[in-house]
């Protein structure tokens, strides 16, 4: 089924009727297999801007199937979703670290001057941690932070 | 052969997996969040107070970031652990 879902979108003329012809071939396959040929067809039908055509008739039949639980695609987007948390876990780390930094800051300082935020903003997460523990001791801003 | 092919410009796959890993980073950015705050708020605090017995760490790690930004701004003048966190 694989290689005919190539061939048929590699050299198809009318898209259309490819597309419906491919599809009512899944139609017919044994549900793991029907599972992989959609995958194919997908992925081979998104390269080709044929995704439309393929929504459209695979609406006509009954197939319910979530492209990302699927074996190949499924992986995928595990991996998109790690880096994303990732990412974003980094960024949150440091936007919580600066949140707290500047509570106590300015709570033992009085509102902050725009260059010590802006100090602030660009300190790396470590950073920020090393100025957690002598933010008790510091008798001014500039001293903490110049 | 080579084949250059980057699936997150996929006409359908890649405003899903682009929809998934922003997803993700929210999460991550929420967990972060918290992780950055307690970090912070535990150096502080074991600067102040000494090492954390374990109650006092079992506490801290179950506060929300708004119950960890309270505490910020009683840390400084709490003036014993048993007064800053029960």
């Amino acid at each position: 089924m694989g290689d005919n879902v190539i061939a048929i979108l590699a050299r198809l003329r009318d898209d259309k009727k490819a597309v419906h012809r491919i599809v009512d071939r899944i139609a017919g396959l044994a549900a793991a297999e029907r599972e992989t040929a959609l995958a194919q067809l997908t992925i081979l039908a998104g390269l080709r801007h044929l995704w439309g055509t393929v929504e459209q008739e695979t609406r006509k039949m009954p197939i319910d199937v979530d492209i990302r639980e699927h074996e190949f695609l499924g992986p995928m987007f595990r991996a998109e979703r790690q880096e994303g948390r990732q990412e974003g876990r980094q960024e949150g780390r440091q936007e919580g670290e600066l949140t707290i930094l500047r509570r106590l800051i300015e709570k033992r300082f009085g509102a902050l001057p725009n260059w010590a935020t802006e100090k602030l903003a660009s300190l790396a997460a470590s950073e920020l941690e090393d100025l957690s523990v002598s933010v008790l001791d510091a008798k001014s801003v500039e001293e903490l932070l110049t | 052969m080579p084949i250059d092919v980057d699936i997150r410009e996929h006409e359908f796959l890649g405003p899903l997996l682009k929809e998934a890993r922003q997803e993700a980073r929210q999460e991550g950015r929420q967990e972060g969040r918290q992780e950055g705050e307690l970090t912070i708020l535990r150096r502080l605090i074991e600067r102040r107070f000494g090492a954390l017995p374990n109650w006092a760490a079992e506490k801290l790690a179950m506060l929300s970031p708004s119950g960890l930004e309270d505490l910020t701004d009683r840390v400084l003048d709490a003036r014993s652990l048993d007064e800053l966190l029960r």
